[in-house]
């Protein structure tokens, strides 16, 4: 749609035997992830599993203890950071949003990877700024600042600043926590359609099981810093895995179209 | 959704839709300011203690620029007054203005703390110390008119901030930046001690050090327009440099990481160039508070939030305003000096509370 | 005070005092024999202090001075012999006991373990004359004076309290006699000089409302700080603007000791080289000490202005 937008093709997402420890307590065990390029992989587990630490992982932002993180043909270890930041581009939990900020002075930092260290924006930087807004439907909330925006329109800004580095790995940490219903599948539609648009490899993290199992090709289940299950939605979201890993009691549906569909029950205990 | 089509805009720019362009540097807001510095010298010159006439302070410019030969009229005391005392100290006044100012707004987006100044590492305790040890172990050598003084408080400006800055990394690169602001709180507690005490073991020496620690302009001269300029220029430069910077680092640390600048190194080199400068004015000026955090935050109520034009626009503000307290300074109890400290502190604490009351917004 | 009041006002002071001397030697010279006069008689002795009163039983053997005026009036005076110890900033005479007791920041402790049977301050940052009470030392407080007769008070005043009765009324009547004759002596100019007063090098100075500023007008010079009409404090930070544009005749330097500024440091300040004092070499570099102190050394003071006055007059009958 936009011939101005060069993305590279997708690329491949290798992680081989890694270990991470903060403070000498290990988070990751080991873990392996291989994601296709133009695929989305999404990442469950309870909370301090070690999913946003994979996540971390696949950016480069955390030290290895062992084991090695590649992007299609290039090791991240080997990568600057400013060549990571070009082929990785992260939606992050909780953005640390300078209120003050302007749309569009906000999504011109996605381009940082692209401009030269003491250097400005040139003309093709613009040129990605503008598409990115327009795609979003920020335009008109180009001149607002950041906190005069809902959560939803908050959130597409966010998203707008990965989208504006034109890297070909996206990683999204809980893109759906703030928002109600309607806004969480819109945004994760939007997401949906640009992968396919730009061939994007897409690696998520989700609590909601049921819009997870919704939108990726491929769940990881995280258990105490390994992989306990992986594989196609339906292989993952069993009872057993659910109950085992989260501590939760489940019921799995599967709807007429494939869909698998987890919903949380409550046991029937003591009366009240 | 407004579908703007963007073959048609021109290359390099994005469509003139209000609101659509990034924070630049508009030439219309340089000139306005670049136009108050101006009055704000012309003021400077014109007014004083001493009268001299804005006709024959006119005239004497003019004679000197090249080529031009007038008779100003001015007697050789009041040519002297013009030219020895009061334009060296309007210039001092710019420099160290703009100096204080650009540097608190750099402190202020490296820290992401709207209240951050430019001692806030312990510069002004350093330089405190460096010239309470120049007075007490080297009375002679201070005593010039460039003496030893301002070199002693420039070392002693950075030596604390160096010190500072090797505490502050002891928190580990996660935190480093609360760390360095603690650190930079104990290192000026630690020294303003021990200025305090060589103080009161060296009562006589109070005296030489008394007006430098208030502040004042009242000295200034030509060799020490001279001695700071080569540290401010650097300073400035090196500031400037990094205003884009400074907006990326407003995202905090790890976002920061994730797009691709280092955010541990870009904070090392803003801080040293503030310090460098904050360092060098601090030598001449004494400690003149409040100009740090005023002229920034002015500036970001004018011109908006972004960095690229907070720096810039500081360093003309900044000039302007110390000149101007400056000229408040010197002229308002006439023939007496107000130390020019108490006036910027009752310009700012007032401001403070206007600050407080029209904004619910934290700026960053 | 202008110097016709002066005068006749120092004469009778000088008759009245006299009278007042318990010893039979009135006029000038310091007898030596009235150090053995005993003073056994003179006490005990109740003094009418800034502190209120103050009462000596016996004549004090063990006096301790935390002000360097005190310190100086005290062996001027001849009971040089009943002090054993003075603050840090006692520098004179130097044959004077100093220590390292701070008049600015006391240690009552320190100072009591001089076992004094009297301590002489001249300002009390608070609360040190209650400590000493509580452990019945006494205090005597003498307070900065603001004119000659206040010194010649608190002469006496310390003459009595020592007993040095008679050495204390001969050094004020020699003082009176010598100022009198360095005021008769004072050449007198009109239009009157003017004069600037340096107590640091950021043009801190003194006004003629201040106790140095009523020497200086005593004979006849017009301090051009005067036109400081807030200065509540009597001692105001002026503009160097300023000082260059009022050109006075003679510059007093009272920042020889801790500021280290000389004729030469003044002459290459910016602008300074157009101030008739510096043109005419009439800037005079003072001791610190003799200008800021109210004690026996003031003649010195005078004697010094009254020195550069008569150089101004040689210059300009030469000229």
């Amino acid at each position: 749609m936009n011939a101005v937008l060069e993305t590279p093709a997708g690329l491949a997402v290798r992680v081989r035997g890694v270990s991470v420890a903060y403070d000498g307590v290990p988070a990751l065990r080991s873990v392996d992830l291989t994601v296709a390029p133009g695929g989305w992989v999404c990442l469950l587990g309870a909370n301090g599993a070690g999913k946003t630490t994979l996540l971390h992982t696949i950016g480069g932002l955390v030290s290895l203890a062992e084991g090695d993180v590649s992007l299609g043909e290039s090791a991240v270890a080997s990568l600057g950071r400013r060549g990571v930041a070009r082929l990785v581009a992260r939606v992050p939990q909780r953005p640390d949003v300078p209120p003050a900020m302007t749309v569009v002075d906000y999504v011109l930092l996605g381009r940082t990877p692209h401009i030269p260290y003491l250097g400005v924006e040139g003309p093709s930087d613009l040129r990605a700024v503008a598409a990115v807004l327009e795609r979003l439907e920020l335009t008109e909330l180009a001149g607002r600042r950041l906190e005069t925006l809902s959560g939803g329109e908050l959130q597409r800004a966010v998203v707008a600043v990965a989208l504006a580095q034109e890297a070909p790995v996206l990683l999204l940490d809980e893109p759906t926590a703030a928002l109600d219903v309607g806004h969480q599948l819109q945004v994760l539609e939007l997401i949906d359609e640009l992968r396919r648009e730009r061939s994007l490899t897409v690696v998520s993290a989700m609590h909601d099981l049921a819009l997870a199992g919704q939108f990726a090709d491929e769940l990881v289940l995280l258990s105490d810093g390994r992989v306990a299950a992986a594989g196609s939605p339906r292989s993952v979201l069993t009872q057993d895995n659910i109950e085992r890993h989260y501590g939760a009691t489940v019921r799995i549906v599967e709807d007429g179209d494939g869909r698998v569909l987890v919903l949380p029950s409550r046991r029937r205990s003591s009366p009240r | 959704m407004a579908r703007t089509n963007l073959a048609e805009a021109p290359p390099g720019s994005l469509p003139k839709s209000a609101g659509l362009r990034p924070s630049r540097l508009r030439p219309g807001v340089v000139a306005a300011a670049v136009v108050v510095l101006l009055l704000a010298v012309a003021a400077g010159l014109l007014i004083g203690p001493v009268h001299l006439g804005p006709g024959r302070v006119l005239a004497s410019l003019a004679d000197r620029l090249p080529f031009v030969h007038l008779r100003s009229g001015l007697s050789p005391t009041d040519d002297a007054i013009l030219w020895e005392l009061r334009a060296p100290r309007v210039v001092l006044a710019g420099l160290v203005g703009a100096t204080l100012a650009m540097s608190g707004a750099s402190y202020q987006g490296v820290f992401r703390n709207p209240l951050a100044d430019p001692y806030l590492l312990g510069v002004a305790a350093g330089a405190g110390l460096g010239a309470t040890i120049a007075a007490v172990y080297l009375p002679a050598a201070a005593a010039g008119a460039v003496g030893i003084l301002p070199a002693a408080a420039f070392v002693g400006g950075l030596v604390a901030a160096m010190l500072t800055y090797v505490l502050g990394r002891s928190g580990g690169p996660a935190r480093s930046a609360g760390s360095l602001i603690l650190a930079g709180v104990a290192v000026a507690s630690l020294f303003t001690a021990a200025q305090t005490f060589l103080q009161q073991a060296h009562v006589q020496t109070l005296r030489q050090v008394y007006s430098w620690i208030l502040g004042t302009l009242g000295t200034a001269s030509w060799a020490q327009v001279r001695l700071i300029l080569p540290y401010v220029a650097v300073s400035a430069f090196a500031l400037l440099l990094h205003r884009r910077l400074l907006d990326v680092m407003g995202v905090g640390e790890e976002e920061a990481r994730a797009l691709g600048i280092n955010p541990a190194r870009v904070r090392a080199t803003i801080v040293v160039a503030a310090t460098l400068g904050t360092a060098a004015a601090v030598s001449v000026s004494g400690l003149i508070g409040f100009v740090g955090i005023i002229v920034p935050h002015t500036v970001r109520l004018i011109a908006g939030t972004s960095y690229r034009l907070i720096v810039p626009l500081s360093i003309l503000y900044g000039a302007a305003f110390l000149i101007l307290a400056d000229i408040v300074a010197r002229t308002a109890a006439a023939p007496e000096e107000i130390p020019i400290g108490v006036i910027t502190a009752l310009i700012g604490a007032p401001f403070f509370l206007v600050v407080l009351r029209s904004s619910s917004r934290s700026f960053r | 005070m202008s110097r016709g009041v002066a005068l006749p006002a120092l004469l009778v002071l000088a008759l009245v005092s006299s009278a007042c001397a318990s010893s039979s030697s009135a006029g000038s010279g310091g007898g030596s024999s009235a150090a053995s006069a005993s003073p056994a008689a003179s006490f005990p002795v109740t003094v009418h202090a800034a502190n209120g009163n103050l009462h000596l039983a016996a004549r004090p053997t063990r006096i301790v001075s935390l002000s360097p005026t005190a310190t100086e009036m005290l062996f001027a005076i001849g009971a040089g012999s009943q002090v054993v110890a003075v603050d840090d900033q006692s520098n004179y005479p130097p044959s004077a006991p100093t220590t390292k007791l701070s008049g600015y920041q006391p240690n009552v402790e320190a100072i009591a373990s001089y076992q004094p049977s009297l301590v002489v301050i001249s300002y009390d940052p608070g609360s040190l004359e209650k400590s000493l009470e509580r452990i019945k030392i006494p205090v005597l407080l003498q307070p900065a004076a603001d004119t000659l007769d206040d010194v010649y008070a608190e002469i006496d005043q310390l003459g009595t309290v020592t007993g040095q009765t008679r050495g204390a009324s001969s050094l004020v009547s020699s003082m009176k006699t010598k100022i009198g004759q360095l005021i008769a002596s004072a050449p007198t100019f009109t239009p009157p000089l003017t004069y600037y007063h340096e107590l640091d090098q950021t043009y801190y100075t003194i006004t003629s409302k201040t106790f140095a500023g009523q020497l200086y007008a005593m004979v006849g010079l017009r301090n051009i700080a005067d036109a400081a009409k807030h200065a509540a404090s009597g001692y105001p930070q002026l503009s160097g603007e300023y000082v260059v544009k009022a050109n006075p005749d003679i510059v007093f330097l009272a920042d020889t000791k801790c500021c280290h500024q000389s004729a030469a440091t003044v002459a290459k300040r910016p602008g300074w080289n157009q101030i008739a004092a510096v043109k005419n070499g009439n800037v005079v570099g003072l001791d610190d000490d003799v200008a800021s102190r109210w004690g026996p050394r003031v003649v010195d003071f005078l004697a010094a202005i009254v020195a550069a006055l008569k150089r101004v007059q040689a210059q300009r009958s030469a000229a």
